[in-house]
């Protein structure tokens, strides 16, 4: 009996489907926009998690040791940094770890992968990095590794000259965050009103087929599945056209990523997380139509 | 069978479409219920469907106050009193079969006993050739056989009828009237909303006349006969 109301339903829904359709068309395009906007803002928002993470390597304090030194003198070094008031934690990065880090982070940059490849030898050094949650520490420890007996052993300490800029970047990041959110509620809603409207206008098409539904004592909930199939299946029409575009894109900007910001790949990150990205996105589109077409469809259930 | 008590139902601002309604409808009556535009037929009619709740009163059917029957099971109420109307609501871009399907659709019948059903009761209304054909293509007469047939369907206690012969020619309110009478003999109480005296003469009947929203006379003749 279920089954049969199911199917009668699911039939139902395909009828309107191809009846209706201008208003369908508008729903899926509806849609479309939709899960772009969800998913550039997600993007957004990981994009400017990566630049900030990037922003924050920048931004600790690293002391690179001439080649010659010695393990026991940098780890003497530490001993002493570990001392300085405001210190977090000080990590020692070998050459061979500097090495594997860069090849991590550069895995995606194909010319650096081919030069690293051909160069057969580690060029990189071993290096100190400071963490400290107060930037005024690295300016002491500066101050004192460039007086302090050890100074001939550092080759260069990489104190952040641009810490104002790197700042102010940090705030402008905090800000686009608060602006993309605004204009995904703003979209999101938008979106809303556009299905609200364009289902009220498919329910008005269809307020006599209720009327008779209700006359002939049909329940509300089975009128609302009919209507829920419908949701379902141009919600996935507009989804699936609009991740074959976004599938698209992210293949022909990988490289412009990569040379954006080192590690940022988001056709890779996509991939990576495929099923749950997906299946977020879709649930929110799901839940904008579900909540939108219900809303407009009550007024005509509530006698 | 269906009991009323104080029914009043008061439309905003203060207009008054029934008035202190109390009434009982015994199983297999026929009653006519009559009155002019505007007297409150309509709005009983509604009220006992549960398609408007009244401001005030009860409504038995079978012993159980239907205003107090939670939403999810006014679907039973309204199949059980099934009501056509003057103006058909039918699909009208849908064939004579989908039509009367519709409500074994709803229970979640199987199509080969939804096929059978349709074929029975189309069978008896003599609409059986009919069943392919598109609904607007129909005349008065036959639509308003679709709609009793879709009404039938569902093995109703009650019918009410709401002016079901208003667009039909004499003969064709004639053959309506007759196949009402018929389907009371079976056991199922019709109760008929009109304004035309002339519908009433057809058959001697328990007769309730309605203005402004009060019931004024109840005459029951006694004897149920077709003129």
């Amino acid at each position: 009996m279920i089954f049969n109301k199911l199917k009668k339903n699911i039939i139902s829904a395909i009828v309107m489907l191809t009846n209706e359709k201008i208003v369908t068309l508008v729903n899926i395009i509806s849609t479309i926009l939709a899960s772009f906007f969800i998913s550039f803002g997600f993007f957004s928002f990981y994009f400017s998690n990566q630049l900030i993470d990037f922003l924050k390597q920048r931004l600790d304090f690293s002391i690179y040791f001439k080649p010659s030194v010695t393990k026991e003198d940098i780890i003497k070094v530490k001993k002493i940094l570990q001392e300085f008031p405001g210190v977090k934690e000080i990590e020692y990065i070998t050459q061979e770890m500097a090495f594997e880090k860069f090849k991590k982070e550069t895995q995606f940059n194909n010319i650096i992968v081919k030069a690293l490849e051909e160069l057969k030898t580690n060029p990189l050094m071993d290096y100190l990095i400071v963490k400290s949650d107060n930037p005024e520490v690295y300016l002491q420890i500066s101050e004192y590794l460039t007086k302090s007996p050890y100074k001939n052993l550092i080759d260069y300490i990489s104190y952040f000259e641009n810490q104002k800029i790197i700042k102010r970047i940090y705030n402008l990041n905090l800000q686009i965050k608060l602006v993309i959110i605004g204009v995904i509620i703003f979209i999101i809603i938008f979106c809303f009103f556009i299905i609200f409207n364009t289902t009220l206008t498919t329910i008005n098409l269809k307020k006599e087929e209720i009327e008779i539904l209700r006359l002939i004592g049909a329940e509300n909930w089975y009128i609302r599945m009919t209507y829920f199939f419908y949701i379902t299946f141009y919600s996935l029409i507009g989804y699936l056209i609009f991740l074959l575009f976004l599938i698209l894109f992210l293949i022909k900007t990988e490289n412009f990523w990569i040379n954006l910001i080192p590690n940022f790949n988001p056709s890779y990150f996509f991939k990576e997380n495929f099923f749950i990205l997906n299946f977020s996105f879709f649930a929110i589109i799901l839940i904008i139509n579900y909540l939108s077409t219900f809303i407009s469809l009550e007024k005509y259930l509530k006698k | 069978m269906l009991i009323l008590k104080n029914i009043t139902k008061i439309y905003h601002p203060n207009i008054i479409a029934l008035d202190n309604i109390s009434l009982e409808i015994h199983a297999k009556e026929f009653v006519f219920l009559i009155g002019k535009s505007g007297a409150g037929k309509s709005t009983l009619f509604k009220i006992i469907r549960r398609e408007e709740e009244p401001n005030r009163g009860q409504i038995y059917f079978k012993n159980k106050n239907i205003l107090e029957l939670n939403r999810s099971r006014l679907g039973e109420i309204r199949r059980k009193i099934a009501i056509i109307h003057q103006d058909f609501k039918l699909l009208n871009n849908k064939t004579v079969f989908e039509n009367i399907a519709l409500p074994l659709e709803i229970l979640g019948k199987s199509s080969k006993e939804i096929k059978e059903e349709v074929y029975k009761i189309t069978e008896k209304l003599k609409i059986s050739h009919k069943l392919n054909q598109i609904t607007e293509t129909l005349s008065g007469g036959e639509k308003q056989k679709v709609c009793l047939a879709r009404a039938l369907i569902l093995k109703p206690e009650i019918i009410l009828a709401d002016e079901p012969t208003g667009n039909l020619d004499p003969l064709a309110t004639y053959e309506i009237l007759s196949l009402l009478k018929e389907i009371r003999e079976e056991g199922i109480t019709i109760i008929i909303a009109t304004h035309n005296k002339e519908v009433v003469d057809f058959i001697k009947t328990r007769v309730i006349t309605m203005s402004n929203g009060k019931i004024i006379k109840d005459e029951n003749p006694g004897k149920f006969q077709l003129f």
